[in-house]
């Protein structure tokens, strides 16, 4: 009863649970762009964040009946979306991904760093945005899941390291962890491009 | 507070995760040493660099898509199924076949009653004299089951077990 009146999210699921089908829309209306997000960063794919957002949200409604609200209700979707990208990412492991900043190797030994493009134009001060842009997305990519979910709902959701740990279902001293060498990660991947950004 | 600690606790520093009492010793050692206050400079630099990465917008259509999906899954559950969990609510569901049977069970007895067979005296004897006793053991040999049950029912137990 306390966390009804305390988290408004889950009485708008508890009146979905009772046949309410405007308090899911409200739901749907209020959560997407935070799934879509979260899923988006997690998987850099904007296709892929949308579908994962579609299976959070089918999920969420097909366990309205079960639903008991324990926790605050973000703090569920949170952990759902992080399971399902988690999964999503995981699952994908077994494909090989070849960087095209990557030398390729070719048949006389002699290794190639790219391939020449006639088209291609110095880049401007927009695109230099899009560069740095970039340059932080591959840093994140390139960590580990796990200090990867936790900078993504540390720095672009701002939770506190206690809803981490709830998300990820591990101690806050293991979020602590993560959160650390996670930014020792970062910070070596980003610092020798500290003069662009 | 050593130099290791610090480096350490930076992180949490930074998120502002820490009590007062070690904020106020990190925030101590950065005023006297300027290896990790170039460490925590780098580092809110490192973490500050990362929100040049913009949030998206779902797509127009997202709602619908969702909407279409429920429908679509909702059209795939057979009838029956639909029946129960949008028609008729499973407890009533429940409590409805349970008073079915109940009343389906009680209606086949009036409707159908048990045959209940009355014997007479001369049926009974009839039913008796084709009915084997176990008295008829009394003709088998005495060293069959027969003659064994009949020594130990009628002789008191004495059966002698020849060696």
């Amino acid at each position: 009863m306390k966390n009804r009146i305390l988290d408004p999210d889950a009485g708008l699921m508890l009146k979905f649970a009772q046949g309410n089908n405007a308090a899911f829309d409200q739901i749907l209306r209020k959560y997407k762009r935070l799934v879509i997000n979260l899923a988006y960063r997690f998987i850099q794919n904007r296709a892929e964040a949308e579908d994962i957002a579609q299976e959070v949200f089918l999920r969420v409604y097909y366990s309205a009946k079960r639903y008991k609200p324990k926790a605050k209700f973000s703090t569920w979707i949170y952990k759902i979306t992080a399971n399902i990208c988690i999964n999503n990412l995981r699952s994908k492991k077994h494909l090989q991904i070849v960087s095209l900043n990557k030398p390729i190797s070719t048949t006389g030994n002699e290794m190639i760093t790219e391939m020449p493009d006639p088209t291609y134009i110095h880049p401007s001060a927009n695109s230099e945005k899009k560069e740095i842009n970039q340059l932080v997305k591959e840093a994140i990519s390139s960590l580990p899941i796990n200090q990867k979910m936790a900078v993504i709902l540390q720095k672009y959701e701002g939770l506190s390291y206690r809803e981490i740990s709830e998300i990820m279902g591990c101690s806050i001293q293991a979020v602590d962890s993560l959160l650390q060498r996670a930014k020792q990660n970062l910070k070596r991947k980003l610092t020798p491009y500290f003069r662009k950004i | 507070m050593k130099c290791k600690k610090v480096k350490e606790r930076l992180s949490a520093f930074m998120d502002d995760e820490l009590d007062r009492k070690k904020t106020s010793e990190i925030e101590q050692h950065l005023a006297e040493c300027s290896a990790c206050n170039q460490e925590l400079k780098l580092l809110t630099k490192t973490w500050g660099s990362l929100e040049v990465w913009e949030k998206i917008e779902p797509s127009d259509n997202f709602e619908a898509i969702f909407w279409q999906k429920i429908r679509g899954r909702e059209l795939r559950q057979p009838l029956f199924q639909r029946l129960l969990t949008k028609v008729i609510p499973v407890p009533t569901a429940v409590i409805i076949l349970i008073i079915g049977l109940v009343g389906g069970i009680y209606l086949c007895n009036i409707l159908y009653p048990k045959e209940t067979k009355v014997y007479t005296d001369e049926s009974l004897s009839l039913v008796k004299e084709n009915f084997l006793y176990l008295n008829n053991f009394e003709d088998f040999p005495p060293e069959s089951l027969g003659g064994l049950y009949i020594s130990l029912t009628s002789k008191g137990n004495n059966i002698k077990i020849e060696e």
